[in-house]
Order: structure tokens, then sequence, then C-alpha cells
């Protein structure tokens, strides 16, 4: 019964879930659960299955065994819940969008069949661009926007789009420190709103004091939990291999755990 | 004082008729140009137009109007490309460049088979806007209004997917689906236009208006309707080459989209950018 609340509070639930690509076992018996208002950075080496995570919770794959549950429904049923914000890389940015426009996708699904916006919608682009503090540059390309701009401009249309689960795809990679740090205090303040923020990183010098929890994913998940217990030497060795020394001197070691060989 | 030059040729019935197919080109390739240009297709719009000339010289073989013949071709042939596109192992450009060159070749041997056919290939190929009969009129118009409510009706939805398909897909829009529609739409508006711009000269229609549009406008919709202003303004100065010094239609407009693409790299170093609705950077 306990369990049963417990998991009604939860948006994400992953119970053994195995995700094959081509013939492939990307994804092998991952378990989670993920509270509602939570900042959870997800950590691991490339190839280890961040993406293909991140595509299993958006249903933009199939899951070969176990299951994802988001808010009590199968990925497929959850498209539209879930807010995503690409990797830079993926976007082509001489596209002539203006911030405006790329806020306004995020309501596309859900608005009329013409090419008009109402009122009511343009009150809505205006007010998710106010809480990314983009409102100034409502109608500059985001082309010419920098690195950290056009993230929270992504973050705007998944908060246009009404999404109270948020993931971001390497949200930091080719930002700067500033930047981040703008990011993370606009993302803690919507995980104070109740929204459930997953964001893939690889920086683990900063991780336990920007994230809540941690999931440390190597195709299976090796740890899930508070980084400040969850990340110890053995996870680590267990995500990047044995080069865990590069860590000893880095932020955990102040919270009593030893690392290196 | 010499404006009888601009209206004197359409006291002509024919040229009438050439100054309205030449207005709905001009209009419909720059809108779809947008898209295309933004999305890298080019090569796709070059493709389905090359790809349709079998189905042209099979249409005028039975006798129907080559425009009806060959649009089902080009629906089938788009929806081949984008299939190919989505499941090609072998690289899109590749896919698409062994489809069009392939149709084309046929094309070229059905026409050297049925000699019979009453058919300029010089025509075929760079456009022969001054023949166009009543009912190549009708036929573009009700094309070309087809073809502008869909671009209208799925203006929002065609943006998100063409600016970020990943994120269309997540959002719940059937992307797929809308591929298609797109690529029908664009292969519809193509054989529509291969009278006045022929096979091979289409694509500047399609490109340079837009890419000159793109140049100096900051929004994609401001984008889109100056791309029309600068098609419509290309069309209609080809047609009066092609009147006065009979030059055939598709280079002549080709030539004049080029004109405006050079004043539009112009204009971006002049101070007029400052205005709002240009781009600044």
């Amino acid at each position: 019964m306990l369990q049963k609340t417990f998991n009604n509070v939860c948006q994400i639930v992953s119970e053994g879930c195995c995700v094959e690509l081509g013939n492939q076992l990307v994804l092998d018996d991952v378990s989670f659960k993920i509270k509602k208002g939570t900042l959870v950075g997800v950590v691991g080496p490339n190839g280890g299955g961040k993406t293909t995570l991140f595509n299993t919770i958006l249903g933009l794959v199939s899951i070969t065994h176990g299951s994802m549950k988001i808010k009590g429904l199968n990925p497929d049923q959850a498209k539209g819940m879930i807010g995503y914000v690409p990797q830079t890389e993926q976007l082509n940015w001489k596209f002539p969008v203006t911030a405006r426009q790329v806020v306004q996708m995020g309501i596309t699904s859900n608005t009329s069949f013409l090419p008009f916006f109402s009122k009511k919608d343009q009150q809505l682009i205006e007010e998710s661009l106010s809480k990314v503090e983009l409102l100034n540059r409502i109608d500059d390309r985001v082309g010419e926007m920098s690195g950290g701009q056009r993230q929270r401009v992504f973050l705007a249309r998944t908060l246009a789009q009404g999404a109270e689960i948020l993931l971001l795809d390497e949200a930091f990679s080719g930002v700067d420190i500033g930047s981040q740090e703008k990011l993370l205090d606009i993302l803690k303040n919507l995980k104070d709103d109740g929204n459930t923020i997953l964001m893939s990183t690889h920086d683990l010098n900063t991780i336990g004091e920007r994230f809540d929890e941690v999931l440390c994913l190597n195709r299976h998940c090796c740890a899930f939990g508070d980084p400040l217990k969850v990340l110890t030497s053995d996870v680590l060795v267990e995500l990047y291999g044995s080069h865990n020394s590069m860590f000893k001197d880095h932020t955990l070691g102040k919270h009593g755990h030893t690392y290196g060989v | 004082m010499g404006f009888e030059y601009l209206y004197e040729p359409f006291s002509y019935g024919f040229m009438f008729r050439s100054l309205m197919v030449a207005i709905l080109v001009g209009l419909m390739l720059p809108l779809l140009g947008a898209y295309v240009i933004n999305r890298n297709l080019g090569f796709m719009g070059d493709a389905i137009a090359h790809a349709s000339l079998p189905a042209l010289v099979v249409g005028l073989l039975i006798g129907v109007n080559i425009v009806i013949a060959a649009i089902p071709a080009a629906i089938i042939i788009a929806l081949m490309i984008g299939y190919l596109i989505s499941k090609s192992k072998i690289g899109e450009d590749t896919a698409i460049g062994i489809i069009f060159s392939s149709l084309f070749a046929l094309g070229f041997i059905l026409l050297s088979i049925f000699k019979n056919v009453a058919l300029g290939v010089e025509d075929l190929l760079f456009g022969q806007i001054l023949g166009v009969s009543n009912l190549d009129v009708s036929i573009t118009l009700i094309l070309s209004v087809i073809v502008i409510i869909t671009l209208l009706i799925f203006y929002k939805q065609f943006l998100f997917v063409a600016f970020d398909s990943t994120g269309a897909k997540v959002a719940g829009l059937r992307v797929q689906l809308l591929d298609n529609i797109f690529l029908v739409v664009l292969s519809v508006a193509i054989i529509a236009s291969l009278q006045s711009v022929g096979i091979i000269l289409v694509l500047s229609m399609l490109i340079t208006p837009a890419a000159a549009a793109k140049l100096i406008m900051k929004s994609f919709h401001g984008a889109m309707i100056v791309g029309c202003v600068f098609g419509i303004i290309a069309s209609v100065s080809g047609l009066y080459l092609s009147y006065y010094l009979n030059f055939p239609s598709g280079p002549s407009m080709a030539l004049a989209a080029t004109s405006v693409f050079i004043i539009s790299l112009v204009l971006r170093r002049t101070p007029i950018m400052k205005i709002k609705y240009f781009s600044n950077n």
C-alpha cells in the first residue's frame, strides 16, 4: 500500500527497463524512481545510454523488456507531457526563427490549424520567456544568441507546452560557467514550482552541489540517489573504468569519501 | 512616357494568360522555397522536377494535359524519395541521385522511341510560358490555391518540423505524415511550374527568391512574405524578357531571380537593415 502511494508521487518509474538498438542491448535492466520536484543529474560515459534513456522516456524508442511509466502512463501515451531540450548540436542555427517562434512551437500541437496565435497564446509565450529572463530578446533570432540563452529559449518552450517533466540533453556543453549558473538558478526555481527535471551532464565535479539526485548509467543503472552518498569509488570505476584517480581532489572528497587507487 | 512597354503586351490574350501563370508561380514556389532552403531540400526539388519527365512524355502520348499526367507521378516520386531518406543506408543524396537520373534518362529514351510526340524538348527543359492555354491557367490556379491553403493550414506544424523534428515528435506531432504532406505539396507546386520555368530551371525559382529574402529578413514568416514578392518580381520580369527579347521563359526568370538576389546582397550592407523587421546580423 505504502509502495503504491510512493509510486503515485513518482513522476518517472522505470522497472527493469531494457532497450535494444539494432542487436545491441543499450539499456540493461534499468530501474529507478524519480519523485516529483527533484533535479536529477544523469551521468555516465559516452555510449553509456544517457541519450537512449531520454529517448525511451520520450517514447522515441521501444522497450524490449520491463516498463517505463510516466505519471503512470506508457511513454507513447505521455507524449506532449514531457518537455525536451535537445542538444544544441542537433539543430540548424542558421534557421531564421526568433525566440518567440521557438516558444510558439511548444503550443503548436494544442492550438488550432491556423497560422496565427491568439492573444492568450501570445501572453503565455511572453510569460514563459520572462520566466527564463529573456523577454527583452523575444524578437531576436535564436541563432544569434549565446549557448546559454539558446538553452533558456528551449526551456521557455517546454514551459509554454505546460510540461511538468523536463529533459535536458547535455545542456551545459559549450556553455560558459556564468551562463551555467544562470541556467541552474532558473532550473532550481522551476523545480521549486513542482517540476521534475532530468539533465544529462559530464561535469562530475559540481554534481554534488547542483543536483538533488544522480543517476549513474553505463548500460545498466550503476547507482541512483543522493550524489554525495552514491558516487563512491566503486561506482566511478564501474562508470568510467579505473581512471578514477582523476577524481581524487574532487569536491565530493570533502564529504568524507576516499577516492583513488 | 514609355509605360506602354509595361502594359502594352497584356492587350494580347496569350500575354495575359502568361502573366497570370507567372504571378502564381512566383507566389507559390518561394513559399515552399522558404522551407526548402532551410531544410537543405534543394536537391530533392531538383530531383522531383527531373524525375517527372517520363510522366510528362506518357501524358503527351495519351493526350492528357501534361500537368495532370505528371502530378500523380510526382507525388509517387516524392513519397518514394521521402521513404528512402528515412530508410536509406547509402545516404539520402545518393538515393535521390539514383532515382532522379534514372527517371530522367527513361524520359529521354521514351522521347526517342515515340518520335511523333508533339513536343519541343527545349520547351520542356527550359519552359515556354508564352504558350500556356486557358486550361493551363485554370489548372495552375487550382493547384496554387491548393498549395497555398495547405501551407497556411500547416504553417505552424511545418515550421516546427523543419526547425526541430525530434522536438516535434516529442510534442506529439505526426512528423512522418507532415513530411509526406509537405513533399506532396512540393511536388504539386514544382509540376505546376514546369511550363513556365522548365525542368532544369525550376530550382532557381524555388530557392533563389527565398534565399534573397532570408538574407535580409529576420523572421521566417517575414522571409516567406518577402520571398513571394521577390518571386513575383522575378517571374514577371522574366515574362517581359521573354516577350520583348524572345528568350525562353525559364532562363529569363532564373536570371531575374539572380538579379534580385544580388540586390538583396547589396541591401544587406545598407542602413535599411536597422529597421525592426530586417535582419541585423
